[in-house]
């Protein structure tokens, strides 16, 4: 029994010191593998399984274009090897990225700072979609579509981003009741005013959850006055006054 | 009797290991925080995930209080309008001070423990008052009954709820070995309880007329907001899939009847539009293959906590 017991405590503090060693060396050599493109521009995703996401976006993007102003095969055939013009010179930008910070110190502060400077408008790219109005995509389409069709195309994307607004209203109306007690009525409303309000459309930027904010600052005074009470207007000019700055960005 | 020897010695093996491993853990903890063992285990936040609010000492300079209270008054301006008096929101700031806040396993105190107690629990409760007054016309007498659900009561109520709690597993076996605070449980869990709990009570105030009045508009503000949160998630997925007019109809319907809907912080989504909340498998019934095969590839995340207005309680990946 004690030899068996020795051997055990023995068994115990190798298992103790093995795991301490595995633990120290791994947090070394996953330092180093770290890729900054995989995390911080693909989030997590491998590099291929952007490709397909991007391809899939392009083809649905394709097939959306179809359904609004009806593409031609030759019109499609152009337009299709623009999106993939844009995926690979998204992806030649990356390799070209990969190789700018292949070799920077991954420990040092300054040095990630460095990398993420180089590494952020990519990452802004992705997120924002390969196919906006810079994109070969957006180019190859003005030329390619006749008046018509680009009329039809961008009345359905106009309705797309009010659909989106109007959302955005719905949702910031919907907090706003976690603050200010709402009878139907002035719900109902407030939204008239809120969808009524004309805004830019600045998804670009990222701020769109702004949207029923920046909608909210346009209300003239009197508008709400005739809708809410002295209490209710105390806390909705609150509201205003914080997201005032922001809101610049919509004008 | 060998194999029972063998038996508890392979037992005493295994205590031993988990014993001396928590040990390890443990001092590691007690190293980068000697306070350690006076609070529950926090995680490390996720990437991306804002840092959580330390514990303030409870014991402040009389300065330092002055401060606090401020905070926590300019708080409940903002949140309650005139659901609440200022001097009820000066009397709220000390109540809260010592009710024990746990938002997302840690323990908050000092002014994010106020901050979170006003917005969490005591703005909904706050909010309902004020929205009885406006749809229930209550007498004077109803009004002096409906008085009693202030700070006051909430801070109670708060002590007395019993709420779910996140299970930590470390964080709990930690303190079987290390002693320290019990599991707390979740302030999210333990408002939803105390804004039930008031709707309970003030029901026996009102009559049943203006009670059936005040639970319809309650009913019409939840459905609104499911609405609102499924009308967002939908203008999400048209965007990246393009639906048709009869797709939005059926998944804004899917959505509305889904449970996690009301819970959604959906303007998160508008702000990190590589993410989407997870959202219930059979919405992909309604899209075509293609959108499943776009649908399929964007990252689903689950953002707890709210950008305008209440609660920080960081983002949770689930796939």
């Amino acid at each position: 029994m004690p030899s068996l017991f020795s051997r055990n405590l023995l068994l115990i503090l190798l298992t103790v010191a093995s795991a301490s060693v595995q633990a120290a060396t791994c947090k070394t050599v996953c330092a180093q593998q770290q890729d900054w493109i995989q995390s911080w521009v693909f989030n997590g995703r491998t590099e291929t399984v952007v490709r397909e996401s991007l391809q899939n976006q392009a083809d649905q993007k394709l097939k959306q274009m179809e359904e609004a102003c009806g593409l031609t095969a030759e019109q499609n055939s152009k337009l299709k090897l623009a999106a993939t013009g844009d995926v690979n010179r998204f992806f030649h930008e990356v390799a070209q990225l990969r190789k700018a910070t292949k070799d920077l110190n991954q420990q040092d502060q300054n040095t990630v700072q460095e990398a993420w400077t180089l590494i952020s408008p990519l990452s802004t790219r992705l997120q924002a979609g390969l196919f906006d109005e810079k994109s070969l995509f957006a180019k190859v389409m003005s030329s390619t579509l006749d008046e018509a069709q680009a009329n039809e195309y961008k009345k359905m994307l106009r309705e797309q981003i009010e659909r989106r607004h109007h959302a955005l209203v719905l949702a910031m109306v919907s907090t706003l009741e976690k603050h200010v007690p709402m009878v139907g009525d002035q719900r109902e409303k407030l939204i008239e005013l809120l969808d009524a309000q004309p805004v830019k459309d600045v998804k670009q930027q990222g701020l769109e959850a702004f949207v029923g904010y920046a909608k909210l600052d346009r209300v003239p005074v009197k508008e709400l006055e005739k809708l809410f009470d002295k209490d209710q207007l105390t806390v909705l000019n609150s509201l205003r006054e914080r997201y005032a700055q922001i809101v610049q960005m919509f004008r | 009797m060998q194999a029972i020897q063998k038996t508890a010695s392979q037992s005493l093996l295994l205590i031993a290991v988990l014993t001396l491993s928590t040990l390890f853990e443990m001092r590691t903890v007690i190293a980068q925080d000697p306070a350690a063992l006076e609070k529950p285990l926090q995680q490390e936040p996720a990437k991306g995930e804002p840092a959580k609010q330390e514990p303030a000492n409870r014991e402040q300079p009389p300065e330092q209080q002055e401060e606090v209270a401020m905070v926590g008054a300019q708080v409940f301006q903002l949140g309650n309008g005139e659901a609440i008096g200022v001097e009820v929101e000066a009397q709220a700031v000390e109540i809260f001070r010592d009710v024990t806040i746990v938002m997302d396993g840690v323990e908050l105190g000092g002014d994010g423990a106020v901050q979170l107690a006003t917005q969490v629990m005591l703005a909904p409760v706050a909010v309902d008052n004020a929205l009885i007054r406006r749809v229930c016309k209550p007498n004077e007498d109803q009004l002096k009954q409906l008085s009693q659900f202030d700070a006051k009561w909430v801070a109670k109520e708060a002590k007395s709820v019993k709420a779910n709690g996140n299970k930590n597993v470390v964080g709990g076996f930690l303190r079987v070995f290390a002693g320290g605070m019990p599991e707390q449980g979740n302030t999210n869990d333990r408002a939803t309880k105390i804004s039930a709990l008031h709707r309970k009570e003030v029901a026996k105030i009102l009559t049943a007329e203006q009670n059936a009045a005040f639970e319809k508009a309650v009913k019409e503000r939840d459905e609104f907001r499911n609405r609102a949160n499924a009308e967002c998630v939908v203008a999400m997925l048209d965007e990246r899939l393009f639906l048709s007019a009869e797709q939005r109809k059926q998944l804004t319907e899917k959505l509305m009847a889904w449970k996690d809907i009301a819970n959604l912080e959906v303007h998160f989504y508008f702000q990190n539009q590589i993410y989407l909340p997870s959202l219930p498998s059979d919405i992909s019934k309604v899209l075509n293959e293609s959108q499943r095969a776009v649908f399929s590839n964007i990252q689903q995340v689950n953002f707890q906590g709210q950008m305008f207005g209440v609660d920080d309680a960081g983002i949770l990946i689930t796939n």
